[in-house]
């Protein structure tokens, strides 16, 4: 089975990534997973950066022995698989386009099949509730605005994203795409250059952005720790017309 | 705000961000670091309700600390460094010019209300119950010994809607506030003189803001409670909130020598407003403590309203039931509002009931085992007020410094409640 990556985020010192394959002639997202981490009691196994780093964005895999997992809403997209083997192709601007236009949210329904709870900053969704963890957006350019800022301490900063969309009405997710994260940090080692870059990297998509939002996992609750919620995150920017890395 | 006290609110909401989170409490200080008591998300939230609390956008916070954050009391040190005091999103164009309270009086309390104003108005027409008892054809003194009403008040000419924005306004100079400075409008009325759009029309009288909400509130006798509450919760988010009860049921209830049309002799009209405020604007501010309602449906067929076949409408009750009933309620309100803040109900100064009829105040009285005279009402005077029956009576009390009070009321449905005010800063 060959999938298109398409998201490509961070998680810790991991990368979760999305892709997009073929199925019965439709294109369905897929989350694969290792299968080493099939008996770990929450599915946020990412992919090691060994395995991953030198690749990119619409890069065609084979996924290798894929198996469906057991449904665990809203990461209805979950797949095991032993591996990934690129095909060193990468997936044409026709299929680009086809891709982020299938996965655009659909009007009138909630995004992810499930109405999503607002705080005051954010947004989440319950576990165990919804029918996808990742749709695509149109969002214009100009609706972006980026903030960065440290907890001194924190393995890295904190990127964030305001989308000026009816549904999120500014709130602040926030920002998983590695590749924009990177670009942010081989700009400047400073707050302020880091929002510049994001925002000029984002400029230079064109007037329409697409946004990939995407689910985080929960986690179990432990002592002192309810379950935690499933936030809402940006986890990738495209250029809508021109869809590039 | 002293550093110390700015440290003590940034704690609270660390506080409140992790309880919102389902995290258990931390044992934090001023030298708790954010890494180790947020995770990004949390710290997201926590910045939201910092931002929230100074009146400034999220974006202000962040440029004044620097987008680092290192312990909760550096970070209070680069918002004091940065000018910036709590504030409630009042502009300073929205003070009136007369007096000059400074901005910083508006510094919020999460969640707290304060009764800054209240204000009152009755009909010029009064009806003596002479005149109520001659049109029942009832015998001089029946309902003055039945009700305990010696007199109602009736628009006739006047415009009750005038008389409401009236008291509004008086309420708005009383706390030396423009209209802009409100956030939202709660009309109630159990006996509206417009069937809709009340609350609308009330907020153009009065000239509020476009962008302020206008809501109608329900909960017949007890709905200026109702909107009480409603009001301490929508001072989360904005400064100031009107509430106006506004009562003409002389529009509805047509005397008449029959049980309805005596029912209906029992009410009066009336108009009444208050201000509710995030933050004590002026020294006579009163805290609202707590404030607790209760419903009861299965009680409702005690009072029922149904429209009448010729005009207005008809209200039937159970006149004896209800009337124990509300007493009953009423007494339990005003203990479990006392209860749930460590108070005996010998500690209350006063309390403010509602009157259903002129007795319910004194029985009210006798089952708190406080002294008549601590229980204030104007009932006897006025008529049942419906849902303005509490601020009337608040109006026509004699002022007074002491406290805690409470004002309780029941109501059709049945609902009921019971607010509990101090003079705590």
């Amino acid at each position: 089975m060959d999938m298109v990556l398409l998201d490509w985020t961070r998680m810790g010192k991991t990368y979760c990534l999305a892709g997009v394959v073929r199925h019965n002639g439709q294109l369905r997202v897929v989350r694969p997973l290792p299968i080493t981490g099939r008996t770990a009691p929450v599915r946020n196994i990412g992919w090691s950066p060994f395995l991953m780093d030198g690749h990119s964005r619409w890069e065609i895999f084979e996924l290798i022995h894929p198996e469906s997992a057991d449904p665990c809403p809203p990461h209805l997209e979950d797949l095991w698989v032993r591996g990934m083997r690129s095909r060193r192709i990468f997936a044409d601007s026709a299929l680009r386009r086809a891709i982020l236009q299938a996965t655009l949210a659909q009007p009138g329904e909630p995004w992810f099949g499930a109405a999503l709870t607002t705080t005051r900053a954010s947004a989440y969704l319950m576990p165990r509730t919804g029918l996808r963890s990742l749709i695509s957006l149109v969002v214009p350019a100009h609706a972006i605005q980026f903030t960065v800022s440290w907890r001194e301490g924190a393995p890295e900063a904190d990127y964030r994203v305001s989308l000026a969309v009816p549904e999120l009405q500014g709130r602040s997710l926030p920002v998983k795409d590695h590749f924009l994260l990177r670009r942010a940090e081989l700009a400047s080692d400073a707050a302020e250059g880091r929002i510049q870059a994001l925002s000029f990297a984002v400029a230079q998509m064109g007037e329409q952005v697409v946004v990939r939002l995407g689910l985080s996992r929960s986690f179990q609750s432990t002592a002192g720790r309810a379950e935690s919620v499933c936030w809402l995150m940006a986890d990738g920017f495209f250029s809508f017309n021109d869809p590039q890395c | 705000m002293s550093s110390h006290a700015i440290v003590a609110r940034l704690l609270d909401r660390l506080h409140q961000v992790r309880e919102l989170l389902g995290q258990e409490l931390l044992a934090a200080d001023a030298n708790t670091r954010f890494v180790d008591a947020l995770d990004s998300m949390g710290f997201v939230e926590f910045l939201a309700l910092v931002a929230e609390d100074y009146g400034v956008p999220v974006e202000t916070i962040e440029q004044a600390a620097g987008r680092r954050y290192g312990s909760v009391g550096e970070f209070a040190a680069a918002l004091d460094a940065a000018g910036l005091s709590f504030g409630h999103n009042i502009p300073p164009q929205a003070r009136s010019a007369s007096d000059g309270i400074p901005a910083s009086a508006f510094r919020t309390q999460k969640a707290s209300a304060w009764l800054a104003a209240t204000a009152a108005k009755l009909p010029a027409n009064r009806q003596p119950a002479s005149a109520i008892n001659a049109l029942l054809h009832r015998p001089p003194g029946w309902l003055e010994e039945h009700a305990g009403i010696e007199a109602r008040y009736l628009w006739g000419e006047d415009d009750p809607l005038d008389a409401a924005a009236h008291t509004a306004q008086d309420c708005l100079r009383q706390a030396e506030l423009s209209p802009s400075a409100v956030g939202a409008l709660l009309v109630t009325s159990e006996a509206p003189p417009l069937l809709t759009g009340l609350a609308a029309a009330l907020h153009a009288r009065l000239g509020l803001p476009t962008g302020s909400a206008a809501l109608e509130i329900g909960g017949a006798c007890t709905g200026f409670l109702s909107a009480v509450w409603t009001a301490q919760h929508l001072l989360s988010d904005m400064a100031a909130v009107l509430v106006i009860a506004i009562e003409a049921p002389s529009r509805w209830l047509p005397l008449s020598p029959t049980p309805v049309g005596e029912a209906a002799a029992l009410f009066g009209d009336a108009a009444a407003a208050c201000l509710l405020t995030a933050q004590s604007v002026c020294g006579n501010s009163l805290y609202l403590r707590d404030i607790v309602l209760g419903t009861d449906g299965a009680a409702g067929p005690l009072l029922r309203v149904e429209m009448a076949a010729g005009r207005g409408a008809e209200l039937h009750m159970d006149g004896i039931a209800l009337a124990h009933r509300a007493v009953r309620t009423m007494a339990e309100s005003v203990q479990n509002v006392c209860t749930r803040n460590s108070l005996a109900v010998d500690q209350l100064a006063s309390v403010i009931a509602h009157g259903g009829n002129g007795r319910m105040p004194a029985l009210l009285a006798r089952r708190l085992d406080l002294r008549p005279q601590q229980v204030h009402s104007e009932t006897t005077r006025t008529g049942n007020l419906g849902s303005t029956s509490l601020p009337v009576a608040w109006s026509a009390r004699t002022p007074s410094a002491s406290h805690p009070v409470v004002w309780a009321a029941v109501g059709a449905g049945l609902q009921w409640g019971a607010a509990l005010f101090d003079a705590r800063t």
